[in-house]
């Protein structure tokens, strides 16, 4: 269109603010209707909010939910690290008879957990003896909130426990306002997102094309029992500039020998969270077992479950792989993908660790007897 | 910040608010200035430098032309401003190529070489704001405008944010008076302002960005796919570049109109348009402009007879391959339009046009030029020209090189959004959206909002038009 005809020639009488005022509160309303509508007509369709990489997951375990013994829940670090395969073999090994299953997601937070833990109580899986739990889960993403999988996540349940922890655990941080507000508006976003439907029509009218790969991949990834390996890394990937990993992990491992693990426990708020999470647990008939896997860095978080474990959760198995704290064959350059994972060897390794650690809750023996409710229990 | 994320709404809000309680041109204008900086900023604030130098330099530059005396010496200043223009672009956008092809020539030629690269990131918009600095400073030296004695006029024209990034690229000679009075917020039509703003928001989000998906997986691999889906990779492509690009412009000109400033227009219905060189007078218009005014007529234009015109037309054609990318491909392009539009010249010559043998010839004109420029992206979107010649083969042959296909109701789409670009070149909606009640157009408005965010993909896709 020719922009001049967005000019009047002679100008027009203005209305007043309260014409103005009245037309902005029409328009409010008809977008708030027809969000309304929208919302109801794609719910009906079956087209709101949903976590595809979530359900593809809990697909592929609901086909062996029946049959699993154990079942590993948090971020990529169980995903990556984890591998259920070997452990098998380690219980055979041992006379178990057991199987396990990763249910591990890159940056799983909370309310996918959360999510996890309503599906597993509707599901009641018949065997489920422990869920191993990644207690620092991934909680937010403050650039990431309008994805698919934030919005699924972000109903108003979801997004009011989101924010109670994200300001508790940034209180026990002694972050300031500022950053309190910076790492809680993601999940308001989220929330706002959702509300107004946002993509929701997407897959209505533009369907997904078929992947190549699809189908191949998928199977592969269900063979593994949900745990996806990563590769050993090339010694060429990243070396140059201040971003290469290796240095930093040399550094780390050289100039801070054994990392400080002691600070504030979990805030009230978070302790609420997860006495709930390990009362769900025990009412499936299954163990919580916390895991701790290999981190190079100190963080707070997982400084505060330490701390929160000792005093709070002493009835739950901590498998702690800390640096410093007892693992130490695991802090080998050669073992690792990048800052955050181990590669396949690693994951190897750590996997029958593991499995051997797990063993001795899972033994039929007397599971109660050796781990006492109320005593503290923290294996490494 | 792009115009279809969030911050850019909130950015947007704070922008227009203060800009409209401010009471004095001085201050609005600095504080446009400022903003408009921040907004560039927000991708890379080391690049404000080169912007601030090129600003600064154009405008010292542009004043000594309006004073000098001597035609030698303003010429002089005049090949100083290109000197220093172009070098910047030179080395920003097109060292790496030149480097590259040069040592490529050097191997052909049995020399064994070693391939200089530098790792220079592209300042986002440089092609725009070069071009439309260096207008500045030609049309001054032609002595078309008088060179501004305010660096805050001239900071903003070359900065307003707009069009800072993706054009349009426009003139100094329509946008400096502009700011010579104080803009009136009365004098703006906001329904039709506002509606412009949401069709470009919907052209880029929820068409652009989601066909995207489609002609991704295509260019991925355009091996694995059939003829129907190389047919329709190709002619979505079409439509994302139209959407993306013409989206953009429009979002970029409804948002200067609330600020009370006109750009100029961008796209007019190209896909419409009955032969070549009327899709050139319709699509991305301020650049086809620019590159006649700046390239076509000082090289002679149509004036020299017809061989230098066919050599005017090619060069200029070449010349705008370039300018949207440092690649054989866009050069390829771009010299081919070129010669496709001396082709047209001459059958029009031969022939006196399509216009006298009636409708049915108009349309079957307008077929062939869309069959032609769908083709001719493949080349703007294909990573190397192996690619691009694959995608053509299948395309133009109707050869299938894999059994994979794209969704076949996405021919429906394809129906319904050329029927919406033939109906919004026929119907007036934005004289529609002036003359409706204020209640009704709130309403429909609101309610079309609504329905856009529906549509709205998830993730963050960069304009097309950002890389060049």
């Amino acid at each position: 269109m020719d922009p001049r005809r967005l000019f009047h020639d002679v100008e027009p009488p203005q209305p007043s603010l309260v014409w103005r005022l009245r037309w902005l509160g029409t328009a409010l309303a008809a977008f708030l209707v027809v969000a309304a509508g929208f919302r109801a007509g794609l719910a009906a369709l079956g087209h709101g909010p949903r976590s595809s990489g979530l359900d593809a997951k809990w697909r592929q375990f609901e086909a062996r939910a029946d049959e699993t013994d154990v079942l590993f829940l948090g971020t990529s670090r169980v995903q990556r690290h984890l591998d259920p395969r070997r452990m098998r073999a380690v219980w055979r090994r041992r006379g178990l008879d057991m199987r396990s299953y990763n249910l591990g997601l890159p940056r799983m937070n909370i309310l996918e957990a959360d999510e996890i833990l309503k599906r597993l109580s509707a599901r009641r899986p018949r065997r489920l003896k422990a869920v191993v739990l990644e207690p620092t889960l991934y909680l937010f993403d403050v650039d990431n909130w309008y994805g698919e999988r934030d919005m699924a996540s972000h109903d108003w349940y979801g997004t009011c426990l989101a924010v109670r922890n994200t300001l508790a655990g940034e209180r026990r941080r002694g972050s300031g306002r500022c950053q309190r507000l910076r790492f809680a508006w993601p999940h308001v976003m989220s929330f706002f997102c959702r509300s107004v439907n946002l993509g929701s029509a997407v897959r209505l009218v533009f369907p997904r094309a078929a992947a190549r790969a699809a189908p191949a991949g998928a199977d592969a990834h269900d063979e593994l029992a949900g745990y996806v390996p990563l590769p050993a890394s090339s010694p060429a990937d990243g070396v140059a500039g201040p971003g290469d990993w290796r240095r930093r992990f040399t550094r780390f491992l050289t100039d801070d020998a054994d990392p400080h693990w002691g600070g504030a426990p979990l805030s009230d708020e978070e302790s609420a969270y997860f006495d709930d999470v390990i009362a769900r647990v025990r009412d499936l008939g299954a163990e919580p077992v916390f895991l701790l896997g290999p981190r190079v860095k100190r963080d707070s978080h997982t400084a505060a479950v330490l701390r929160s474990h000792a005093q709070r959760y002493g009835d739950v198995l901590l498998l702690d792989y800390l640096r410093g704290r007892g693992c130490d064959e695991i802090y080998r350059l050669d073992l690792w993908h990048d800052f955050d994972h181990l590669n396949a060897d690693g994951a190897a390794l750590l996997s029958r660790q593991v499995a051997g650690d797990l063993t001795t809750l899972l033994r039929p023996a007397a599971p109660a007897a050796l781990v006492p409710r109320n005593a503290g229990h923290v294996v490494r | 910040m792009s115009f279809v994320e969030l911050r850019f709404f909130l950015f947007a809000a704070v922008v227009f608010a203060v800009h409209w309680s401010l009471g004095h041109n001085d201050a609005r204008k600095a504080w446009l200035l400022a903003v408009s900086y921040v907004f560039y900023g927000a991708w890379d604030w080391r690049f404000l430098s080169l912007i601030a130098l090129s600003t600064g330099l154009d405008f010292l530059l542009a004043r000594q032309i309006a004073c000098a005396a001597g035609q030698r010496r303003r010429r002089r200043l005049l090949v100083v401003s290109l000197a220093v223009n172009l070098g910047l672009l030179g080395v920003f956008k097109y060292f790496n190529f030149f480097a590259a092809s040069a040592a490529d020539l050097s191997r052909l030629l049995g020399f064994a070489v070693h391939e200089r690269s530098l790792a220079i990131v592209l300042p986002v918009g440089i092609s725009f704001y070069t071009f439309q600095s260096l207008s500045y400073v030609v049309d001054v030296h032609r002595k078309q405008i008088a060179a501004t004695n305010s660096l805050l006029d001239f900071a903003l024209y070359v900065a307003f944010f707009p069009q800072l990034v993706a054009g349009p690229i426009v003139r100094a000679g329509d946008f400096l008076p502009q700011l010579a009075t104080l803009r009136r917020f009365g004098a703006v039509r906001l329904r039709p302002a506002l509606w412009l703003f949401l069709v470009g928001f919907f052209k880029k989000a929820c068409v652009s960005d989601n066909l995207s998906t489609y002609v991704d997986l295509y260019f991925a691999a355009p091996g694995d796919f059939d003829a129907a889906s190389a047919c329709l990779g190709v002619l979505l492509y079409a439509v994302q570049i139209y959407c993306d690009f013409s989206g953009y412009s429009e979002m970029g000109i409804a948002s200067a109109a609330l600020l009370g400033y006109r750009l100029c227009e961008n796209f007019r219905h190209p896909y419409l348009a009955p032969n070549l060189s009327e899709f050139w007078r319709r699509w991305h218009i301020s650049l086809s402009n620019w590159l006649r005014d700046y390239v076509y007529v000082p090289l002679g234009g149509n004036r020299r007879g017809r061989w230098r015109t066919s050599a005017n037309v090619l060069a200029t054609m070449f010349l705008g391959g370039l300018w949207h990318g440092a690649a054989w491909t866009f050069v390829l392009w771009g010299t081919l339009h070129g010669l496709a539009l001396i082709v047209q010249r001459a059958v029009t010559a031969w022939s006196g046009g399509f216009k006298r043998y009636g409708r049915p010839a108009t349309v079957l004109g307008t077929l062939l030029t869309c069959q032609w420029v769908a083709a001719t992206w493949v080349l703007f979107r294909a990573p190397d020209l192996r690619s691009a010649g694959l995608v053509l083969e299948a395309y133009l042959g109707f050869v299938s090189h894999g059994a994979s296909s794209l969704p076949g109701v996405l021919w429906l789409h394809l129906a319904c959004l050329a029927l919406a670009h033939y109906l919004s070149c026929r119907a007036d909606l934005y004289g529609w959206a002036s003359r409706v009640s204020p209640s009704l157009f709130a309403t429909l408005y609101g309610s079309s909002v609504a329905a856009c965010l529906c549509l709205l993909p998830s993730g963050h896709r960069p304009f097309i038009y950002f890389q060049f």
